[in-house]
């Protein structure tokens, strides 16, 4: 990757940004977490790399992404006056920003499911891992996005196989990672201004939703120990996911990951495909 | 007719802004929304960190909603324990309380480690967000008052400290 050809296409606002590009590193998020440390309020910056040794998911899974094959990025976000900040919404709200830069490459449908996963064709290109956390100057958030680029699905482990693809295998077109990396950033700095304008989620929402594949499918959702299964009703404007069960009783799940899900009425009893 | 999650949501911007109360009135129904003194020192693990030097100033919480009442709201939110030697980290919204980073990892605190103001004791995770708690007071853990893994409501009880 080049940090000069991220920089020529990143938007003026964001030209001078603090870039670091890397080779190896353990995790994007934990360098980014070292730079917003010694950053000045209101910072926003950004850490590649080209291979993370340690690259985490959700509640400490890996995330593997093949050398040079993946866009590893960062982005760390400080504010002085967290007032508003409605910080739950960012996964959210980066995960859109992640659908439109990746949909400006690709002419097939991209989607995502909820909260904060980018699919193409029912299957994962982009996790997300968002980290809050206070420093000397107030509030961080650090948004790690590990998308799978020109990553062969082989070479993925094979539990995933069925569940994760890259953006090159399922639309057959190429995506630059630098530019993709300047998409992504220049969208996340549009979710930042909405922010300080006091523009939440519920300001996108029918955007989100409108590319969201979540309602309708049959879930299984893991919300810390308790596991519902059920059909995906909604997504409300705070980003809460709407489930109804068996019993015919409706849940709200704020926390918590979709485990598995099939675009019908109920899981299938074997062999079809699951997402 | 206001819901349940609209007074929720008044809450949150009460307790994040300056604000220190809010009266809404809508055809029958009165709500005030007052913040407690922060006499009490009952601590929102997400809030009283921006300082940079000096004490930590506990933030209260604010009291409970009366939504169903027509009177305004007079009573003040209750500290947890009546020790005023201990303190009460409270969670700052709804999501999955998690004792460690990872379901391998040690937790962040155990019942008698000693902490500090910047000490993350916690995660609570909310739409993938994982948010670290931090105790916002000095003292020791004597209690842990939430189970690993489960879901803690905002403004839960998640741990004692008792203050150094």
């Amino acid at each position: 990757m080049s940090l000069d050809e991220v920089r020529a296409n990143l938007q003026s606002e964001t030209r001078d940004m603090r870039l670091e590009h890397y080779e190896h590193v353990l995790s994007t998020n934990d360098i980014a977490y070292q730079y917003i440390l010694q950053s000045e309020p209101d910072t926003f910056l950004a850490v590649l790399a080209e291979e993370q040794a340690g690259g985490r998911g959700r509640r400490g899974r890996k995330w593997y992404s093949p050398p040079g094959t993946g866009l590893l990025m960062s982005t760390a976000v400080s504010f002085v006056s967290h007032v508003a900040v409605r910080f739950e919404q960012w996964p959210l709200l980066a995960a859109l920003a992640t659908r439109e830069a990746i949909a400006d490459f690709v002419d097939v449908p991209v989607q995502i499911k909820w909260p904060n996963d980018v699919m193409i064709g029912g299957k994962k290109v982009c996790g997300i891992l968002t980290e809050l956390g206070s420093y000397q100057h107030g509030r961080y958030l650090i948004i790690g996005f590990g998308v799978n680029v020109s990553t062969d699905p082989a070479d993925l482990p094979e539990d995933l196989q069925d569940r994760a693809t890259s953006i090159l295998s399922a639309t057959g077109q190429f995506c630059d990672r630098n530019e993709l990396a300047a998409a992504i950033i220049n969208q996340m700095q549009r979710v930042r201004i909405d922010c300080y304008d006091g523009k939440y989620f519920a300001d996108r929402y029918d955007e989100w939703v409108m590319h969201c594949n979540t309602p309708g499918q049959y879930v299984r959702v893991q919300q810390g120990k308790d596991l519902f299964e059920g059909v995906a009703e909604r997504i409300d404007e705070r980003g809460t996911l709407h489930i109804i069960t068996g019993d015919g009783k409706r849940h709200q799940i704020v926390s918590g990951e979709i485990v598995e899900s099939y675009p019908g009425p109920n899981f299938p009893t074997e062999g079809a495909k699951r997402t | 007719m206001l819901k349940v999650s609209d007074i929720r949501e008044f809450i949150r911007l009460v307790d994040e802004t300056n604000i220190h109360e809010l009266h809404i009135e809508t055809g029958e129904l009165k709500v005030l929304i007052k913040k407690a003194e922060a006499q009490h020192a009952v601590v929102n693990g997400a809030r009283a960190h921006t300082a940079t030097g000096g004490s930590p100033t506990p933030i209260a919480m604010p009291e409970a909603v009366h939504a169903a009442s027509a009177k305004p709201v007079e009573e003040r939110a209750e500290p947890l324990s009546e020790d005023s030697a201990s303190a009460v980290v409270k969670s700052p919204m709804v999501g999955t309380f998690y004792r460690a980073p990872a379901p391998t990892s040690p937790s962040y605190v155990e019942v008698g480690a000693k902490v500090t103001e910047k000490t993350v004791v916690c995660i609570v995770e909310a739409m993938k967000l994982m948010n670290e708690i931090e105790a916002d007071v000095r003292g020791e853990i004597v209690e842990v008052l939430a189970e690993n893994g489960q879901l803690v409501e905002y403004g839960q009880p998640l741990f004692r400290v008792r203050l150094a």
